[in-house]
């Protein structure tokens, strides 16, 4: 406050100064005013009131009511759309996280789906392997239904 | 009967006027016409078109009467109006461009005290009249006649903080006129005292 004070310390001097110095008057006389309000009232007469404004302007409108309502309300309106705004957002991100949510108990799903239809999803699962891993799969499939005797044979072959 | 309209407030006097009666126009114009008339003076420098303005801004107030509404003071209205009018004034005599004689025409020729007070008044005159519009009308609205920031903002049709941002920034434009004038005054009596001193020395060789 007092810095405050101080800053207006030297612009009050100023206004001090200004009207010091300021040396304006109005000389007339009474008769000159009097003349000057007859000048007016003449053509005042000559003149009609403009009727009462039945719609004011938006900058009247504002002006004259801001204090009352029109600000509560346009505040009232932002935190209205804000929330509409945010409303979307939450749904959105409510809805990624179900997806994540499904992504992460997947092998559920692809079990159940299995259960459901085996050889459509068998079709899935290797169109999303690679052909290595296709053969790696087959070949690790083959190693385990092997008999001893063939496995003897081809253990036998190829030391030979 | 104009005993009666004396002693009535000027919003009571406007209502009348809506009403239909002129009478009471004419106390209104009374009451503030050397108020307005000053004010116009103050913007346009020039007695008869500050009495076109006092007398313009006057009939718009008759005919735009029904849209004042009683929220600021009549006063403050019709200053609005005078304001504007000035304004508009200004700007169809822009091209002729306001000379420091002018300014005289405003001052009592008798109320020239010294030639120093006359040079610093106009060297002032000219910065206020430099100052945009609404800095100066900030300006001469509080410091020449004295009103408040709120009749000023309702005048100027702005919000009080812009009211007192641009007095305060003519101001401030000002007083560094004041600062140049005051290093002047300080230049003129050093160089004056050398002079002097001279002059004494000079007079001393040749005694």
């Amino acid at each position: 406050m007092d810095r405050k004070e101080n800053q207006n310390e030297p612009l009050d001097k100023v206004r001090k100064k200004m009207k010091a110095i300021d040396d304006f008057e109005m000389t007339m006389s009474d008769d000159f005013f009097d003349s000057l309000h007859d000048k007016i009232m003449a053509k005042v007469e000559e003149v009609e009131m403009a009727p009462a404004p039945v719609l004011m302007t938006p900058r009247n409108l504002l002006r004259s009511h801001w204090r009352g309502w029109l600000y509560p309300v346009g505040g009232l309106m932002s935190l209205f759309v804000m929330c509409s705004l945010l409303m979307t957002q939450v749904s959105k991100v409510n809805q990624s996280m179900q997806r994540v949510g499904l992504l992460s108990d997947g092998h559920e799903r692809i079990v159940a789906e299995a259960l459901l239809d085996p050889e459509d999803m068998s079709q899935t699962l290797i169109s999303s392997q690679s052909e290595s891993d296709f053969f790696v799969d087959v070949a690790s499939e083959s190693f385990e239904n092997l008999s001893v005797a063939k496995f003897n044979k081809i253990m036998g072959e190829s030391v030979r | 009967m104009e005993r009666d309209l004396i002693v009535l407030s000027d919003l009571e006097l406007v209502e009348k006027v809506k009403s239909g009666d002129r009478r009471s126009f004419s106390e209104l114009v009374k009451r503030h016409q050397r108020s307005l008339l000053r004010l116009s003076l103050r913007f346009v420098k020039d007695m008869d078109v500050a009495e076109d303005v006092t007398q313009e801004a006057f009939i718009k107030a008759y005919e735009k009467l029904n849209s004042f509404e009683g929220r600021a003071s009549f006063k403050s209205w019709l200053f609005q109006i005078g304001v504007n009018t000035a304004r508009n004034k200004l700007r169809e005599l822009k091209r002729d461009t306001v000379d420091v004689e002018d300014v005289h025409l405003a001052v009592e020729a008798e109320a020239e005290h010294t030639l120093v007070h006359t040079a610093v008044a106009d060297i002032l005159q000219k910065e206020v009249d430099k100052l945009p519009m609404k800095q100066r009308t900030a300006l001469v609205l509080r410091v020449y006649e004295d009103l408040s920031f709120n009749e000023i903002a309702e005048i100027m049709e702005c919000p009080y903080d812009t009211a007192k941002a641009n007095y305060r920034h003519a101001l401030m434009k000002l007083r560094q006129t004041f600062e140049q004038q005051e290093e002047l005054k300080n230049w003129t009596e050093e160089v004056g005292g050398f002079f002097t001193e001279m002059n004494h020395r000079f007079a001393e060789a040749e005694g």
